[in-house]
């Protein structure tokens, strides 16, 4: 996928003053937050879950070589095909190596935000491939040829009467009115897909290396279809999406599917252990597993950033985001928005572009509250603004300028000395002075321009607290 | 990209050189094979000897969980009662697994009473690659023409309303996905608690050698909220999900 990340600014503006997306960010807020705080309310040692979860996940990316050996071997050993792919364009590369090896001409996809990160679907259209998006969300962003709005909820942001239009005009056909209706009609159309498809394209939720599997977590059953139709299923993975054993998918279950939707379970989880037995009934013949890198090795190999991917993808930190909350998930401009996109965004795609992102946070901590695996989003988010500051020659991130930098220097020196600090205030006070409208800076010239852009300054005081303290002392002395 | 290239930048970004040889064991993971074996019985002994209780939850997680649950004393009851399901949604052509429960429920005679058509696509042994291929390709459409699938199952799991179902041969994925309703049998003594038992029996089972192609837990009738935050029954899988407890 294109990263628009260096455009946050201006799409977080927009998206503040869109009426119907602040209404439907408030729909995400009630649903998925607080039915997420109610489903951790209900659970016994809630905390003990997530202590666990922290701990599965910190063991499987401490040993992510070992346990991504024993995976390959094990799926290989279960009669399926593995794939190591270095980047988006080698995993695609792949695929489409096996769509052209057996004739493909219809792929259906069951979510997976990997495949978004590769850009699969404009590839395969290109070779004459028709590509369907099988979760209904997905299906109707897809239609309106737009990205997913929320890796949960991708249409979220679509009303009713937009996704009557979609399907009526993608149907040639009535027109229909409510949810229910609606929803019959994407079931017909979808099925109609599925019976001609060849290959299905899923994501991972979990991989489990000991047995050489994948689990998919579906409300709608598109997993299950994915899985039960296609002659071919490919499961494309981000290479920390792993778990030692079966044994740890409980704990993991529990604690992706309370976070994600507030849930004790979601309709369908299925787990894969490769292609169908000889005597099944139905199911596919063959299975690719494709785990790809795609820059996750900078995110390892920084032991600061690591724990990033702990993440399971389960959108809690989005929703319990104040930020993500306003701006939405389209202003981040990449794959994964919101706190933890964040983080991996710039890092996978580059600080250069990706500079402004971990500066869109208040750093108020709901972010680490809410992940069911306890990744510390704001330690990460403090760390790359740093990291932003210093430049980076890898993701070429130059470093701030030599203004900034001076800048900051004098600041340090003046808060550092008493008298400095002093005789500062006052130059501020008398610099700002003209400025002043009812106790407020709403304009200042550049090269502070940038605080006043998007937010309103208390004016300096008229009198310091020092000065204050110092005149009330002198006078209670002297009574 | 090569295998061994990936894997030695991974070892690369961990600060060494090849993967660890052993990496001890992880913080719920059963150390080794004959210890998840001795957890293992343990969990097939509560089963047993808590196994009304363990229903009685499961009835009251399953309802929770959007299954319309009925309560049969006897095996006896089984057929009538889902010819009595059909009768109600109007069914006119249903579709069987191999579930042998099915046929302890007699459920092919009960539903023939009823006037409903039955069907059961077996793969049968004796059967050449051709004709099994035909037999595929008539079943996936018979599949999306009935009215009701209805299947057996492997285990319940009362912690949170799961029925849960292992394809193999007998037992097809779209048995249970495809048509509008689902109903399924289950008998006292197959409820374990809580996931945790049973992803502990299947990493037993799949470590022993025991080969699944596929494992499918099932909570309910298939659900989406993707417009307008509405949740709707029936998007890909079923509308509606009927669970017969037995005994």
């Amino acid at each position: 996928m294109k990263s628009t990340t260096k455009e946050f600014r201006s799409a977080a503006s927009r998206a503040l003053t869109d009426v119907r997306l602040q209404q439907a960010h408030e729909v995400v807020y009630n649903g998925f937050h607080k039915a997420r705080l109610s489903a951790a309310g209900d659970t016994d040692d809630w905390e003990a879950q997530r202590t666990l979860g922290k701990a599965i996940k910190d063991h499987t990316i401490a040993n992510l070589d070992y346990y991504l050996d024993m995976l390959a071997t094990n799926v290989e050993k279960n009669g399926g095909n593995v794939y190591f792919a270095r980047d988006g364009e080698d995993a695609n590369a792949y695929i489409r190596g096996i769509a052209a090896k057996n004739d493909v001409s219809t792929v259906i996809k069951s979510k997976s935000m990997v495949s978004e990160e590769m850009g699969l679907n404009h590839v395969l259209e290109a070779d004459g491939i028709e590509v369907v998006e099988t979760d209904l969300g997905e299906y109707i962003v897809q239609l309106a040829g737009e990205a997913p709005y929320h890796i949960i909820a991708p249409a979220i942001h679509k009303t009713k009467a937009q996704v009557a239009d979609l399907l009526a005009e993608e149907s040639r056909s009535e027109r229909r009115e409510t949810a229910e209706d609606l929803t019959r009609q994407a079931r017909e159309m979808l099925r109609e897909v599925f019976q001609r498809a060849d290959l299905s394209v899923t994501g991972a939720n979990f991989a489990v290396a000991e047995t050489g599997s994948i689990v998919l977590v579906t409300n709608e059953g598109n997993g299950r279809m994915a899985t039960s139709m296609p002659r071919i299923h490919v499961a494309a993975m981000g290479m920390e999406k792993l778990v030692p054993s079966a044994a740890d998918l409980s704990a993991m279950l529990r604690i992706l599917i309370r976070s994600a939707t507030g849930q004790r379970i979601s309709a369908y989880v299925t787990m894969v252990n490769g292609p169908r037995a000889h005597d099944e009934e139905d199911g596919p013949e063959e299975f690719h597993l494709v785990i790809m890198n795609n820059g996750r090795d900078r995110l390892l190999r920084d032991e600061s950033l690591r724990e990033a991917l702990n993440c399971i993808r389960c959108g809690a930190c989005m929703n319990s985001c104040p930020v993500y909350r306003k701006v939405g998930g389209h202003s981040y401009g990449w794959v994964y928005p919101g706190p933890i996109g964040s983080i991996v965004s710039p890092v996978l795609t580059g600080l250069k572009d990706g500079a402004k992102l971990p500066a869109a946070s208040s750093l108020c901590g709901a972010c680490h509250e809410a992940c069911p695996v306890k990744i510390n989003i704001p330690r990460m988010l403090l760390e790359l603004r740093s990291q932003t500051a210093q430049g980076d020659p890898d993701p070429q991130q130059r470093a701030s300028g030599i203004g900034e930098r001076m800048t900051w220097k004098a600041w340090r020196q003046g808060m550092m000395s008493r008298s400095r600090f002093e005789a500062g205030s006052s130059v501020g006070k008398i610099a700002t002075a003209p400025l002043k409208r009812d106790g407020w800076l709403r304009k200042v010239p550049p090269p502070i321009s940038g605080w006043t852009e998007s937010r309103d300054f208390p004016a300096p005081a008229a009198k310091t607290f020092g000065k204050m303290f110092a005149e009330r002392n002198k006078a209670k002395n002297g009574q | 990209m090569d295998r061994q290239e990936f894997l030695s930048n991974v070892s690369s970004a961990l600060g060494r050189t090849s993967p660890p040889t052993d990496v001890g064991p992880t913080p719920v993971r059963y150390p080794d094979l004959s210890e998840a074996q001795i957890a293992a019985e343990e969990t097939r002994t509560e089963v047993a000897t808590r196994s009304a209780e363990l229903l009685d939850d499961a009835a009251e997680a399953m309802a929770t969980a959007g299954w319309n649950v009925h309560r049969a004393e006897t095996m006896e009851d089984v057929g009538d009662m889902i010819a009595g399901i059909c009768r109600d949604i109007g069914a006119e052509k249903a579709l069987r697994s191999g579930h042998e429960v099915l046929d302890e429920a007699l459920i092919d005679t009960a539903l023939e009473r009823a006037g409903v058509e039955l069907r059961d696509m077996t793969l049968n042994d004796g059967m050449s690659e051709e004709e099994r291929n035909a037999m595929r390709s008539e079943h996936r459409e018979e599949v999306f023409r009935t009215n009701v699938g209805i299947t057996g199952g492997d285990y319940v799991v009362a912690e949170t309303g799961t029925l849960v179902i292992h394809p193999k041969k007998g037992v097809s994925r779209l048995t249970s996905l495809a048509p509008p309703v689902h109903i399924a049998v289950i008998k006292r003594g197959q409820v374990l608690p809580s996931l945790d038992e049973l992803f502990l029996l299947e990493h037993v089972d799949l470590n022993s050698g025991e080969r699944h192609a596929a494992m499918n837990l099932i909570s309910g009738p298939s659900r989406t909220g993707d417009i307008e935050a509405t949740i709707v029954h029936g998007i890909h899988g079923p509308v509606e999900t009927h669970i017969v407890l037995v005994g």
